[in-house]
C-alpha cells in the first residue's frame, strides 16, 4: 500500500482540504503544527477511513465540522467525507467514507446517520466500484496490524519499556500471522480437554466392577452348582437306602407279603398322580383355548345381533362410499345439479347422509364378528361338555388317589407294628419301617433343597446373563473410549506439532527483527549502546564494558529509537516476504506505510536529531505529525532536506472574527 | 389408528404368574389377559387406573382372529360408537381397564394356597358361562 492523497471534508476542524503524500526516493511526508491544530485528527481520519473507528482522546467523538453544524439550518444536512487514493499491487485505489449529519427541527441538536464505504479501483475507463469495500480493505492493510503502521508515537516508547514482552510477543505475531496458529493450539488444547474427559468417562472402572461382579457370580454359581450335587447324591443316597429297606422288606418272612402290597398300592399311586398331571394338562389346553368364551360369549352375540339389526334396518347397507359423500360436497354441487353452498340445508342433508364408517370395511367387520359369534357358541358347547367330562374323569381319578392312599397308611401301620425280628440281633419289620419313614422325610426335605437351589442357582444365572449384557454395553462404551482417546492423541500431536512450527515461526522473526533493530539501532544511537530483542522477546538497550554487556538504564530518547527500530524492522520483514515471492504459508507479506503522531514525544534535541534520522529508514512511506515546537531546530534541519513533502497546519481558533476553528494544510514544498 | 407395533400396557399382578408360568392353566400372559378382560366386562369391573407397567405387543391381540373379534365387541358394548370397531388401539386401551378389573376377581378366586388351580379354573368357567343345554345340566350339577 502506497499512499497518495487524503481529502478531509467537514471533517472535524478540516472544512475542504487534502494532503499528497510523498512516495519513492523522498518517502517522508512531514506535517506540523501547533498543538490542537488537528494532527490527531489527521491519524484519525485514517482509522476512521480504513476500519470505521475514531479515537479523540478526552474531547467529543463528533467527526462533523463544528462552524458548519453551526451555519447549517434546523432539518439541514452535512456531510463528512473522508477520502484516500493508495496503489496497492499495482493498482491504484480510491476509498470514500462518508457519514450525513442532521440537525434537528428545532436546531438544537444534531444527528448522525449511516456511514457509508465505497472503495473504487482506476481502471483505463475509469473508476470501478469494488464489491465488498470493507473486506477488500481489510485483506489490503489487515486490522491486526494497524497499530504497528498507524500509531501515536508517544506511546510507541511502550515497546521498549520494562515487561513489554508480551507487546513485542504479539507484534511479532501479528506481522506473520502467527495469531491464528496460536489460536489454534488454544482451540486444540480445548479439543484435547474435551477428549480426555470422554475418555475418562467411559473408560472409568465400571467396566473393571462389571467383571468383578461377573466373577463373584460365576464362584457363586460354582458353588451352589457344588451344593446341588452333593443334595442329589444324598438324595441318591437317600434313595437308594430306602430301596434298600423296601428290598430287606420284601424278603423278610413277615413283612413280605405287607410290604408286597405296600409297593403296588405305591406303584398305582404314581400312574394315577400320573393320570391327574396328564388331565391336568388336558384341562389347560382346553381353558387356554376357549375359557374366554364362557364370559365373552354374550357380548359376542349380543355386538352380533345390534350389527345384524342394524343391517335388516338398512342402518348401515348402501354401497356409496363416504369418500363419495366428499367428493360432492367439495364441489359444491349435487348430483341432481343443485348447488351445495355452505352453509345451506341441502349442504346439511348431503352431509348427514355421509356414513360415519367405510362401509366396506363395517360390512366386513359384521360379518366376521357374526361368524365368530356363531362358531363361539358351537366351541363353547364344546367347551363345556370337554370340561364337564374331564373335571368327571378328574373327580375319579382324584378317589382312586384318595383310596390309595389310606390303603399306604393302612399297610405302613400294619408294618409298623411288626417289632419282632426275624432273626437276633437283626432289625425288626417295625424298626426297618420306621427307619424308612425317616428315610423319606429326609428325602422330602432334600428334595425341597434341590428345589431351593435350582431356583437360587436360576435367579445367580439370570444374573450373569444381565451382568454380562451389561459388560457387553461397557465394551461397547470402552471402544468409544478408545476413539476418544486415539483423538485426544491425535488434537495433542496436532497442537504439539503446530505449536513447534509456531515457536519456530516466531522464533525465525524475533531473529530477524533482532538483526534489524540492532542495524538500525547502532547506525543511530550512541555507540557504546545496542538494541536487541532477547529470546524472551524483551526489547532490550545495553551498554557494552569490555567484554560484558549489561542493561543500561532506559532513557526516553533511547527507548523511542529501539521502539522505532522495532516498528522499522517489522515492516521490512513484511516487505521482504513480499518480495520474496514464495508462497507463504501464513502471512504474504506486503508493502505498508507508517503514519505516526508525535514520534519526537518530550525528547531532548539530541535524541529528537537520532529519532528525526532514523524515521526515513523505517519504511518505504512515512508521514510524520508533529507540534511546531519539535519541529523547529534538529528535526526541522534533518527531515527538511529529505522530505518529500511538507506541509504546515496553519490553525484560526476563529476568536479574532467570531468564527469557529478551522485548519487549513498549507503545502510548503 | 394404532399400529401393530404398539404396545398394552395392563396390570401384570401375582394371578398372571399363578396361572401361567407356575401352573400353565393359560400358554401366554395374552391368553390370559384375553380371559381376565371377558371375566371384567361381565362382571361388569372396569378398573380405569391400574398398574401398567407391564406390556406386549398389539399384534398379539390382532393376529387371534377370536381375540380380535372379542375385543372388538367388548369395546364396541362398553361405547356403543361404531367407529371403535376400527379402532384396535382404543379398543385394547378398554380392554386393558376390564382386564384389571377381571384380575382381581381372579386373585380371589385363585389362591396358590390350594394348589394347582387348574380345576378350579375350569369350575370357574363352568359356574359363570351362559346357561348349558338341558342334556349336560344335570352333569354340571354334579360336578358344581
Amino acid at each position: 500500500m502506497e499512499l497518495e492523497t487524503l481529502s478531509l471534508t467537514n471533517f472535524r476542524q478540516f472544512v475542504d482540504t487534502d494532503i499528497s503524500f510523498a512516495a519513492g526516493q523522498d518517502n517522508v511526508t512531514a506535517i506540523h503544527g501547533q498543538n490542537g491544530s488537528g494532527k490527531t485528527t489527521l491519524l484519525n481520519a485514517f482509522s476512521w477511513i480504513l476500519y470505521e473507528e475514531v479515537d479523540f482522546d478526552a474531547q467529543s467523538n463528533y467527526l462533523v465540522n463544528e462552524g458548519k453544524i453551526a451555519e447549517a439550518k434546523p432539518d439541514d444536512q452535512i456531510p463528512v467525507q473522508v477520502e484516500l487514493t493508495f496503489q496497492h499491487d499495482g493498482t491504484r485505489y480510491r476509498a470514500m467514507r462518508e457519514v450525513a449529519y442532521t440537525k434537528d427541527g428545532r436546531g438544537l441538536d444534531v444527528e448522525m446517520g449511516e456511514s457509508t464505504l465505497t472503495l473504487e479501483k482506476q481502471i483505463d475507463s475509469g473508476w470501478l466500484s469494488q464489491p465488498s469495500p470493507k473486506k477488500r480493505i481489510k485483506q489490503i492493510i489487515p486490522d491486526r496490524l494497524r497499530s504497528l503502521f498507524f500509531f501515536d508515537g508517544e506511546d510507541i516508547e511502550e515497546l521498549a519499556g520494562v515487561n513489554n514482552q508480551q507487546q513485542i510477543r504479539e507484534a511479532i505475531q501479528n506481522i506473520m500471522g502467527l495469531i491464528i496458529m496460536e489460536r489454534s493450539i488454544s482451540h486444540l488444547d480445548s479439543v484435547a480437554d474435551d477428549f480426555e474427559k470422554e475418555y475418562r468417562t467411559h473408560a472409568s472402572q465400571e467396566i473393571e466392577e462389571f467383571f468383578e461382579e461377573k466373577d463373584k457370580l460365576k464362584r457363586h454359581i460354582d458353588q451352589k452348582e457344588t451344593q446341588l450335587e452333593n443334595k442329589k447324591d444324598m438324595r441318591d443316597d437317600v434313595k437308594r437306602r430306602i430301596q434298600e429297606i423296601s428290598d430287606i422288606l420284601q424278603e423278610l418272612d413277615e413283612s413280605k407279603d405287607l410290604e408286597n402290597d405296600l409297593q403296588n398300592a405305591r406303584d398305582r399311586m404314581d400312574t394315577a398322580e400320573k393320570q391327574l398331571d396328564d388331565l391336568n394338562d388336558d384341562l389347560a389346553s382346553l381353558l387356554t383355548k376357549d375359557a374366554t368364551l364362557a364370559f365373552a360369549l354374550p357380548v359376542l352375540q349380543e355386538t352380533a345381533n345390534d350389527l345384524e339389526e342394524f343391517r335388516q334396518n338398512d342402518l348401515l347397507e348402501t354401497d356409496v362410499s363416504p369418500e363419495f359423500f366428499d367428493r360432492i360436497l367439495d364441489r359444491r354441487e349435487c348430483i341432481c345439479g343443485r348447488s351445495l353452498d355452505e352453509p345451506s340445508i341441502y349442504y346439511e342433508r348431503v352431509q348427514d347422509l355421509k356414513p360415519e364408517v367405510a362401509v366396506s370395511d363395517l360390512s366386513e367387520t359384521m360379518i366376521r364378528l357374526i361368524h365368530a359369534a356363531e362358531h363361539a357358541a358351537d366351541d363353547y358347547r364344546d367347551l363345556q361338555g370337554s370340561l364337564i367330562t374331564h373335571l368327571e374323569r378328574r373327580q375319579e381319578i382324584t378317589t382312586k388317589i384318595e383310596d390309595r392312599e389310606a390303603e399306604i397308611e393302612r399297610l405302613e401301620t400294619e408294618l409298623s407294628e411288626l417289632d419282632v425280628a426275624d432273626q437276633p440281633g437283626k432289625k425288626s419289620p417295625a424298626e426297618l419301617t420306621a427307619e424308612r419313614e425317616q428315610a423319606e422325610q429326609q428325602l422330602e426335605a432334600v428334595n425341597q433343597d434341590i428345589g431351593r437351589l435350582e431356583s437360587r442357582l436360576g435367579d445367580i444365572r439370570d444374573d450373569l446373563q444381565e451382568v454380562e449384557r451389561e459388560v457387553e454395553t461397557a465394551q461397547e462404551e470402552q471402544e468409544q473410549a478408545q476413539v476418544a482417546k486415539r483423538r485426544w492423541l491425535a488434537a495433542e500431536q496436532t497442537k504439539a506439532a503446530i505449536r513447534d512450527q509456531f515457536e519456530k515461526m516466531q522464533d525465525l522473526v524475533r531473529k530477524l527483527a533482532n538483526d534489524r533493530v540492532q542495524e538500525m539501532f547502532s547506525s543511530i544511537a550512541r555507540k557504546d549502546l545496542e538494541a536487541s530483542i532477547t529470546d524472551e522477546f524483551e526489547l532490550r538497550i545495553e551498554s557494552d564494558v569490555g567484554e560484558h554487556s549489561t542493561e543500561v538504564n532506559k532513557s526516553s530518547g533511547e527507548t523511542q529509537i529501539a521502539s522505532l527500530a522495532f516498528i522499522g524492522s517489522l515492516v521490512a520483514i513484511a516487505r521482504e516476504r513480499y518480495e520474496q515471492e514464495t508462497e507463504a504459508q501464513y502471512f504474504s507479506g506486503g508493502i505498508y506505510p507508517i503514519v505516526m503522531d508525535s514520534p519526537f514525544g518530550a525528547l531532548d534535541k539530541e535524541h529528537r536529531r537520532q529519532v528525526a534520522k532514523i524515521i526515513p529508514e523505517l519504511g518505504n512511506q512515512v508521514a510524520v505529525f508533529v507540534t511546531d515546537s519539535q519541529w523547529e531546530g534538529p528535526v526541522q534541519e534533518e527531515m527538511e532536506p529529505i522530505a518529500g513533502a511538507q506541509y504546515t497546519l496553519e490553525f484560526d481558533d476563529g476568536a479574532a472574527t467570531d468564527d469557529y476553528p478551522e485548519t487549513t494544510i498549507v503545502k510548503e514544498t | 389408528m394404532a399400529n401393530t407395533r404398539d404396545r398394552i400396557r395392563y396390570d401384570c399382578n401375582d394371578v398372571y404368574d399363578l396361572l401361567t408360568d407356575k401352573y400353565s392353566v393359560f400358554n401366554s400372559y395374552v391368553d390370559c389377559f384375553m380371559f381376565f378382560a371377558a371375566v371384567g366386562y361381565a362382571n361388569d369391573l372396569k378398573c380405569e387406573e391400574y398398574g401398567d407397567d407391564h406390556k406386549f405387543l398389539l399384534k398379539y391381540i390382532t393376529q387371534s382372529d377370536r381375540f380380535a373379534q372379542v375385543a372388538k365387541a367388548i369395546a364396541y358394548q362398553d361405547t356403543n360408537n361404531l367407529d371403535i370397531l376400527d379402532d384396535p388401539g382404543e379398543q385394547l386401551y378398554i380392554l386393558g381397564q376390564y382386564a384389571a378389573g377381571g384380575a382381581k376377581l381372579a386373585s380371589n378366586e385363585f389362591s396358590e394356597h390350594s394348589g394347582d388351580p387348574t380345576a378350579a379354573v375350569a369350575r370357574f368357567v363352568l359356574r359363570h358361562g351362559p346357561d348349558p343345554d338341558d342334556e349336560v345340566e344335570s352333569d354340571l350339577q354334579d360336578i358344581l
